[in-house]
């Protein structure tokens, strides 16, 4: 065969000049192109057949995509089915550039209807990539308008975003979300699996446009809405508490504040309010600190308020005769080891029951000295000192409450009085409402029923008795001593004509935490009680912390205490939820139905019209609504204008005349808050007269006269 | 010259080559088109447009009488020359925009230069084997042509014009180490070139390493390869690829050979390149065959653009090159590629029928299958008068 290609060459090269360079040269040439076809066509084989899975499973997975629906979280209600947090539908506004078919008419007719100008929507649907967001959180109203215009290349995407229409009010009960609708804290965290519901899924094919492939239809799951919250919050009372808090924080110059108001037949959470709060609306714009449910989170030595575990295990383990009983308190001092125990008074010799209401340190540490330890003990954790109560809140704390073993030899003493242990707020509440339950203490609990999205009730949260802690009989006595607190002891500052009050002051100083000893300028002032006394509704509790203007409970928290329930016992028909059902009025049905905002300050109850979009009209130049029209519960429209009419002044400045009598003229202007009041005195020493009398509303126009002599 | 018939094998091959063209720029190119112009068929209508321009083009290729050309392609090389600095040095783009008639300035050149080496070869094949006043010439017109392509910029036109042109000098009796030395002098700058030119760097790098850089430049040439694997042999169906839903980028221009590969499968893409061998095949026959040299020269580089186009086309689609933007002859969407392309299709044409008749003696492989043919069709002839007297 070479031969015959060499003869063929050779004829070749006869005919033609280099003709035999040129054929073996075209021959290698083609040799080179086979070889590369060649080549090709192995590679081909390897690509197609032999990686061919590896190849369509990648093809597969860039096509396919899962898309997630998103599904609508739950609503947080109060128990009236006022709204504390829901997901608002809104719609986002993107464009495909590539698919607008007129870019100048599609942005003249958004422009139309977004307030985006014409220029600036033609600059952004000229933009190189496949797709652009125009406008977010657009109003249903104006995604239906867009819609209805048909647009190519238009896209409107539904998305769901948190809105707490009341603001500040339960902020730190309610919680937040942040803005992916992340739970971040409270009822939103602690519920969040029931709230959040189930996203749906859609797995549909896309080009690497992302535009979707028409005609290849997917299974889809459609989202499961998630579950709504009706709480045991009262949006009232959670505003008079707020407000009221608010006022003696600041009016005392203190750190921060905790209010709860339970019912003491259930444990239900009416109100928990703290000061400072925040709007979740726009949580990121105040300190992580405001977040914290500090009536639950924070644990302070509860003080003289913590004296009614010693009168219930003296009462009931010890049968003290309260009346017969006679302590020696030792005229206001009292070595204990090294430390030397004083009383805010000097008292010779008290009854138990005097030692109680006058709050004598001395005299309780003397009743509690024979006490056995572990008998204390047992009590103190069977009020729930020392565990968690158990709300369905997160981040409860459970306190302080050492085991026998744990004592020193001045433990008990100290105990006794309300040191060396630590409790939350809420767990003080639950205490004292345990006294007020007839010796049952109750689980609080701030859900009472879980509701589908269709608005039927999953889950009904019953009250749960946790045990009974004392006697019935132990119990009334209890209360007996309390209210004879109010009426003539250290509480007389929550002395209110017409409601009999049962409580407790507390004033603890704060252990600091560098020294590890207590401080003279730092106190926790406190005031737990309940009312009405005879038939309890309500557990009350109110504590500031470190206030610098005053720090006796009787002076700070007491005051609170006592206008938060001039304002709940004014309240017109006491609205409590029993009355609300015999009126009729359906939990589910009253949205269309006007608020409650007789009790409310005004700028709470201007709020909440305008989150509903009503209009109304203010009478008056007070700060507390007195009076609504139409009532409470009556239907209205978006034509109904809302009438408050407001108090006079006197609640103003939240401030009575405080009774001063028996004080050094220091302790009575300490008491004052002299700032803004004008005081004339005469003499000096102890007050023995004051004008105006005790009880009576003060404000910066009336002039007070302390009348002193040296004593 | 005695006349006789054109060689149908290669006369098939065009026309399926042609049809396969028409069939897959539109199916590569619907989604592409109705995305970005609103209109499924936009490709298709031009492309048909430049196949209808091409078919006229291949007819007057056809008749055309090329000899008479010996001796006067300096003009078209001039013209050609002209063109490209317009397009290279002036406006530095590479199409040339003259009213309502726009063109590739490269393939103008290209075709001026395959003119102008194949009769100036066959004139002066005796100096041819001297440096100075024999291969030199030669290799400063392509080595300007090629400057002038590069500054279009135009990388990839400029290497396949060197290609093509080396390879009709090579197998011109010029001697092979003055090529080689000459080459070894071009290595320097070319990686010059490459080193300076962040892009073709990238792409080299990409090539190199694949796996490192699937969103960059490897992107395209790795969903070229899922495209290819995707088909397996059948081919996932007409019409039904779903990588040319933007995954895959220049899916109807240079990786139209990729779409190919997933709608028709091996069965597919093993027939294209088949087509392209038989086109080889036929060319390299007919310039064993041809007693001209000019006919020779001409076939040799119109050839070696078949196949060199078609090869590194596939070999980018493969990842076997690194990618460059090359068309697949006849198949890829349109342009002055597929208007020359139909050119180069009417002259081989013409050649293969100048040749047909001439005597063969059997000897090398090419007079092998010549003969086969010739026998073949002899015996074809034989037959078909019997069924005419029936």
């Amino acid at each position: 065969m070479f031969k015959k290609m060499q003869k063929q060459i050779n004829r070749n090269r006869n005919r033609v000049p280099g003709g035999e360079v040129s054929s073996t040269r075209i021959m290698v040439l083609a040799i080179f192109f086979l070889v590369g076809f060649l080549l090709i066509g192995i590679k081909l084989f390897l690509v197609q057949v032999v990686e061919h899975t590896k190849y369509k499973n990648i093809a597969r997975n860039h096509l396919e995509h899962q898309r997630e629906i998103p599904a609508q979280r739950g609503t947080i209600w109060d128990r009236h089915h006022q709204t504390l947090a829901v997901d608002l539908i809104h719609f986002s506004l993107g464009v495909r550039p590539r698919l607008v078919q007129d870019v100048g008419k599609t942005a003249r007719l958004l422009s139309r209807i977004l307030d985006i100008s014409y220029q600036k929507l033609l600059s952004r649907m000229k933009k190189q990539s496949p797709f652009v967001y125009v406008a977010h959180r657009l109003s249903p109203e104006k995604a239906n308008e867009i819609r209805k215009l048909r647009l190519k290349g238009v896209v409107l995407e539904k998305r769901f975003s948190r809105y707490y229409p009341m603001k500040e009010i339960g902020a730190q009960v309610v919680g937040y979300c942040d803005f992916d609708n992340q739970a971040g804290a409270g009822l939103e965290l602690k519920y969040d699996e029931l709230l959040r519901g189930k996203p749906g899924k859609s797995i549909f094919l896309r080009d690497a446009l992302g535009n979707q492939i028409p005609n290849l239809d997917f299974p889809t799951s459609d989202p499961i809405n998630g579950m709504s919250l009706e709480t045991t919050i009262d949006l009232v009372y959670q505003s008079i508490l707020e407000e009221e808090l608010k006022a003696t924080v600041l009016s005392h110059k203190a750190l921060s504040g905790s209010a709860v108001l339970l019912d003491p037949r259930t444990g239900e959470v009416l109100a928990m309010a703290n000061y400072p709060g925040y709007d979740p609306n726009r949580y990121n714009q105040f300190p992580v600190d405001h977040y914290r449910n500090r009536a639950i989170t924070d644990v302070y030595e509860p003080g003289s308020t913590f004296k009614m575990v010693t009168l219930a295990v003296a009462l009931e383990a010890y049968a003290l005769n309260l009346d017969k009983k006679i302590v020696n308190c030792e005229n206001g001092k009292y070595r204990l080891g090294r430390k030397v125990i004083s009383d805010h008074q000097p008292f010779k010799y008290l009854t138990a029951r005097q030692a109680f209401e006058r709050s004598s340190n001395i005299g309780i540490i003397k009743l509690a000295q024979k006490f056995s330890p572990l008998v204390f003990f047992r009590y103190a954790r069977d009020f729930g000192f020392g565990t968690m109560t158990g709300i369905d809140l997160p981040a409860e704390a459970s306190g302080i409450l050492h085991t026998p073993d744990q004592y020193s030899k001045y433990s008990l003493s100290y105990m006794s009085i309300g040191y060396e242990v630590a409790a939350t707020p809420l767990q003080i509440a639950a205490a004292y409402g345990a006294i007020a339950n007839q010796g049952i203490l109750m689980q609080p609990f701030v859900v009472r029923r879980i509701l589908d999205d269709t608005g039927q009730p999953m889950k009904e949260q019953q009250p749960v008795i946790i045990r009974r802690v004392v006697k019935a009989e132990t119990a009334e006595k209890m209360k007996e001593v309390l209210v004879g607190v109010v009426e003539h002891g250290t509480g007389h500052t929550a002395y209110l004509e017409g409601v009999k009050i049962a409580g407790k002051t507390g004033t603890a100083q704060k252990l600091d935490e560098a020294t590890g000893s207590y401080t003279s300028n730092r106190h926790v002032a406190y005031f737990a009680g309940f009312f009405p006394a005879d038939k309890p509704r309500f557990v009350l509790v109110v504590v500031v912390n470190s206030p610098r203007r005053g720090y006796y409970g009787s002076q700070v928290a007491a005051p609170a205490f006592k206008d938060i329930v001039e304002r709940i016992i004014g309240l017109p028909g006491n609205s409590t939820p029993t009355e609300i059902e015999q009126a009729g009025v359906q939990w589910a049905s009253t949205q269309q139905f006007l608020v409650p905002l007789e009790g409310m300050g005004i700028k709470t109850a201007q709020n909440i019209l305008e989150s509903r979009d009503l209009r109304y009209e203010i009478i008056g130049n007070g700060n507390i609504v007195y009076k609504q029209e139409p009532a409470a519960y009556s239907e209205v429209t978006e034509k109904t204008k809302v009438k408050l009419f407001t108090e006079g002044n006197v609640k103003s400045t939240g401030k009575r005349m405080p009774k001063l009598k028996g004080l050094t003229l220091r302790e009575a202007l300490q008491v004052l808050n002299t700032q803004d009041l004008t005081v004339k005195v005469e003499g000096s020493g102890i007050v023995y007269k004051q004008y105006p009398a005790p009880g009576t509303p003060i404000s910066s126009k009336i002039e007070i006269k302390l009348v002193c002599k040296p004593s | 010259m005695k006349k006789s018939s054109v060689d149908p094998y290669l006369l098939i091959s065009f026309f399926v080559l042609m049809l396969i063209g028409i069939i897959m720029v539109y199916s590569a190119s619907a989604f592409y088109a109705r995305q970005y112009w609103g209109n499924n068929l936009f490709f298709l209508k031009r492309h048909l447009m430049w196949l209808f321009l091409g078919l006229i083009a291949m007819g007057m290729a056809y008749s055309f009488p090329f000899e008479k050309l010996k001796g006067y392609s300096a003009i078209p090389l001039f013209l050609g020359l002209a063109i490209l600095f317009y397009a290279g040095i002036i406006t530095r783009q590479r199409w040339v925009y003259w009213g309502p008639i726009h063109f590739q300035a490269v393939d103008v050149a290209k075709f001026t230069l395959i003119l102008f080496f194949a009769d100036s070869l066959s004139r002066k094949e005796k100096f041819l084997h001297r440096y100075a006043d024999g291969l030199f010439p030669h290799l400063f017109y392509l080595m300007l042509m090629a400057a002038l392509v590069l500054a279009q910029p135009d990388f990839s036109s400029a290497f396949m014009l060197i290609l093509i042109g080396i390879i009709m000098l090579y197998v011109a009796p010029v001697r092979v180490q003055h090529l080689v030395f000459t080459g070894l002098a071009f290595v320097p700058p070319l990686i010059g070139v490459v080193l300076l030119s962040p892009y073709k760097l990238q792409r080299v790098v990409s090539f190199l390493n694949p796996e490192k850089d699937l969103k960059g430049a490897g992107y395209q040439v790795f969903q070229s390869l899922v495209s290819f694997g995707s088909g397996g042999i059948t081919g996932v169906g007409f019409a039904r690829s779903t990588q040319k839903m933007f995954y895959l980028p220049e899916a109807h221009t240079d990786f139209i050979f990729a779409i190919i590969g997933e709608e028709l499968g091996l069965i597919g893409t093993l027939f294209v390149i088949g087509l392209f061998v038989v086109i080889t095949v036929r060319g390299i026959s007919i310039a064993l065959r041809t007693t001209d040299r000019f006919t020779m020269y001409l076939t040799v580089g119109i050839t070696s653009h078949f196949a060199l186009y078609a090869l590194i086309n596939m070999m980018v689609t493969l990842r076997l090159a690194p990618a460059t933007g090359l068309p697949l002859p006849f198949i890829s969407y349109g342009g002055t590629a597929l208007l020359f392309s139909c050119v180069y299709a009417g002259m081989l044409l013409r050649f293969s029928r100048e040749t047909g008749k001439k005597p063969v003696r059997s000897g090398s492989p090419a007079t092998k299958i010549y003969n086969w043919n010739q026998n073949r069709r002899e015996s074809l002839q034989r037959v078909a008068p019997k069924k005419r007297r029936r």
